[in-house]
């Protein structure tokens, strides 16, 4: 197992509804997939947005949430037919959701180095226009990210 | 000579913003031909720490954080831009330029 694998990208997730809705869709599918308790996950994301939107602009956010007993960071990543209102700091909406899910203590600095990597990245216009380019296509978005960070097997 | 730059960035979680807003710093900061140098304080603790001799020789700093810096009394006199890092993710281009205008 490891930090991010193709299970945990959904591509053209379809969502009736607003960032709320879209976050719950989220805990679903990734507490389904990584053995995490879905409401712990919803609640978690859900009271970061509240902190402040995760929604940096570019129509990329990057939700995050710290589970408790987690064993190693997930990251995963949604992408929505239509695209969401997550307040962005940009004020467009979002099409393509990065979710970060930490354990709640984690004194693993590898896990850290891995996911500090992935939001510098963040801020790479070409990166995210390769991500923009992928959303369909979730084994694009794997070697998007893939190639851009490097997780450990 | 190219204005120096040093800067701080911390966010609540340390996990993301406190590295997006650095990177974005120096992105900025290089497209508009300055020298800069961020210090993260993030859920790793201190990275790339910023050494007194590099505080006291920038003409600018910017505090980039959501949270308390740690260790303020190392930037004790200097002229400081202090904004959110959500700011500096926004709109890099904007927080480098009020900082430089402190000093113009």
């Amino acid at each position: 197992m490891k930090e991010f694998d193709l299970n945990n990208i959904f591509t053209d997730v379809s969502i009736t509804g607003n960032k709320n809705d879209a976050l719950k869709k989220m805990a679903e599918l990734f507490a389904h997939e990584n053995g995490i308790d879905a409401k712990a996950l919803v609640q978690g994301f859900e009271a970061r947005e509240k902190e402040s939107t995760t929604g940096f602009g570019n129509g990329v956010a990057i939700p995050h949430a710290k589970i408790n007993g987690l064993q190693q960071p997930v990251v995963g990543i949604v992408t929505f037919t239509q695209p969401i209102e997550w307040e962005s700091l940009d004020e467009e909406p979002v099409e393509i959701a990065i979710a970060l899910i930490m354990p709640l203590d984690d004194p693993n600095k590898e896990h850290l180095t891995v996911l500090s990597k992935l939001a510098r990245k963040l801020m790479d216009d070409e990166f995210i226009k390769d991500l923009q380019n992928g959303r369909h296509d979730a084994k694009k978005l794997y070697e998007v990210v893939t190639n851009a960070i490097e997780f450990k097997a | 000579m190219a204005k120096k730059i040093v800067a701080v960035t911390a966010c609540i979680a340390g996990i993301a913003h406190t590295y997006m807003a650095a990177e974005n710093l120096k992105k900025f900061a290089k497209k508009e031909g300055y020298d800069i140098k961020v210090e993260t304080q993030g859920a790793m603790g201190v990275e790339n720490r910023l050494s007194q001799s590099e505080i006291d020789a920038a003409d600018v700093v910017i505090f980039a954080v959501d949270t308390n810096v740690q260790e303020p009394d190392r930037f004790e006199g200097k002229k400081t831009l202090k904004v959110g890092t959500s700011e500096v993710v926004k709109d890099g281009k904007s927080a480098i330029d009020q900082a430089i205008a402190l000093i113009n």
